[in-house]
């Protein structure tokens, strides 16, 4: 561990014999390196070819047919088209092939034993009951359709009582109107 | 906000902790009614059953006289209904109607006065109909025994700390 964080933070001591770890470590280096330096001439070289590619793809006075370009164009399109063709050609020999594969595989692994070998199974179900709160869940949402009924019941309950307890205020404001209203003189 | 009220729908947040409305409270009355008959025909049912294992060569079903049957649905509507209020404070159509029977102060009833709320509802359930020209939606039973139905859909029981609002002593006849 030392001996590598020695050899990242500084050059490796003279005396010491070079190891294998060194040289990939100065070959990493090195093609980080490249990386930059082609990326620091790459950029402005962009910006000076992309006016000359502009030219030779697409050449003044030459009809569209007959330019470069559309010729890529075309490629372009059958390489999509022949790539669609070969994922779809790929697909189609893995479904087949796979059930075969299941199949073998199944007869030469016991996949009950790796899973009782290796798995935890009970502490992993534990596990999951533990987190996922699943009696919750279970009242949630068995409670969920009950609820919506009960809460519209409850609505409209209240929204009755409401209607009916206005009623009875107007009823009341009129009693009270006839009460103060004097009697005509007969 | 509370933390109960956040169980609550936007819609009836304001009616929680105000006095209900008699038809809220017909609901409830007729769903209590409903869970007394249904436990009077299975206790009878059950005492049948047990008859029968009893001695099922002589067996007969219990007969059922009329002022037997009307008698023993008043107790046991008494018992519950005293039971319900004492207890949690709501029997079950408060409970699936949202209501809780409290006193003036918002507080659980103490069974005593459970006790005769019981029996005046039992023996006189047409003072419901005083909660409709009531401002303050109190039935007779309410207004001899100082009790008050509110809407309560919040399952425990703090709803005068959970609005903020006054009980009827301090607010009476106040509407949302």
């Amino acid at each position: 561990m030392d001996e590598h964080a020695g050899s990242a933070r500084g050059p490796v001591h003279a005396s010491r014999r070079p190891t294998g770890t060194d040289v990939v470590d100065t070959v990493l280096g090195a093609a980080a390196l490249s990386v930059l330096a082609a990326g620091t001439v790459a950029r402005p070289a962009t910006a000076v070819l992309r006016p000359v590619v502009g030219v030779v793809l697409r050449p003044p006075l030459v009809p569209t047919v007959a330019q470069p370009a559309t010729w890529l164009r075309a490629a372009a399109r059958r390489g999509a088209t022949l790539r669609q063709a070969a994922m779809s050609e790929t697909v189609a020999r893995l479904d087949a092939a796979l059930p075969v594969v299941a199949a073998r595989l199944e007869g030469h692994v016991d996949l009950t034993e790796i899973v009782q070998g290796h798995l935890d199974l009970a502490g992993i179900a534990q596990d999951l009951v533990t987190e996922v709160d699943l009696p919750e869940i279970i009242r949630g949402s068995s409670s969920a359709v009950v609820s919506e009924t009960v809460l519209g019941v409850r609505l409209q309950g209240i929204s009755a009582d409401e209607a009916l307890a206005r009623a009875a205020d107007r009823w009341r404001v009129r009693l009270s109107r006839g009460a103060r209203t004097p009697p005509r003189p007969s | 906000m509370d933390d109960r009220l956040a169980l609550v729908p936007r819609e009836a947040r304001r009616y929680q902790g105000e006095p209900a409305g008699i038809v809220t409270r017909s609901m409830a009355v007729a769903l209590d009614a409903l869970v007394v008959a249904a436990g009077l025909a299975g206790c009878w049912a059950g005492l049948n059953v047990v008859r029968f294992l009893a001695e099922p060569r002589d067996f007969q079903a219990m007969g059922t006289s009329l002022n037997g049957g009307v008698v023993t649905a008043l107790v046991v509507s008494v018992a519950y209904l005293t039971g319900a209020w004492a207890g949690p404070g709501r029997t079950y159509g408060n409970r699936l109607m949202g209501l809780r029977v409290v006193d003036r102060q918002r507080r659980p009833l103490r069974p005593l006065r459970a006790l005769l709320r019981a029996l005046l509802c039992v023996g006189f359930p047409v003072g419901l109909i005083w909660s409709v020209p009531s401002t303050s939606r109190s039935s007779l039973q309410d207004v001899v025994l100082g009790t008050v139905v509110i809407y309560d859909w919040p399952p425990r029981h703090d709803v005068a700390e959970a609005t903020g609002r006054p009980g009827l002593g301090e607010g009476d006849g106040a509407r949302p």
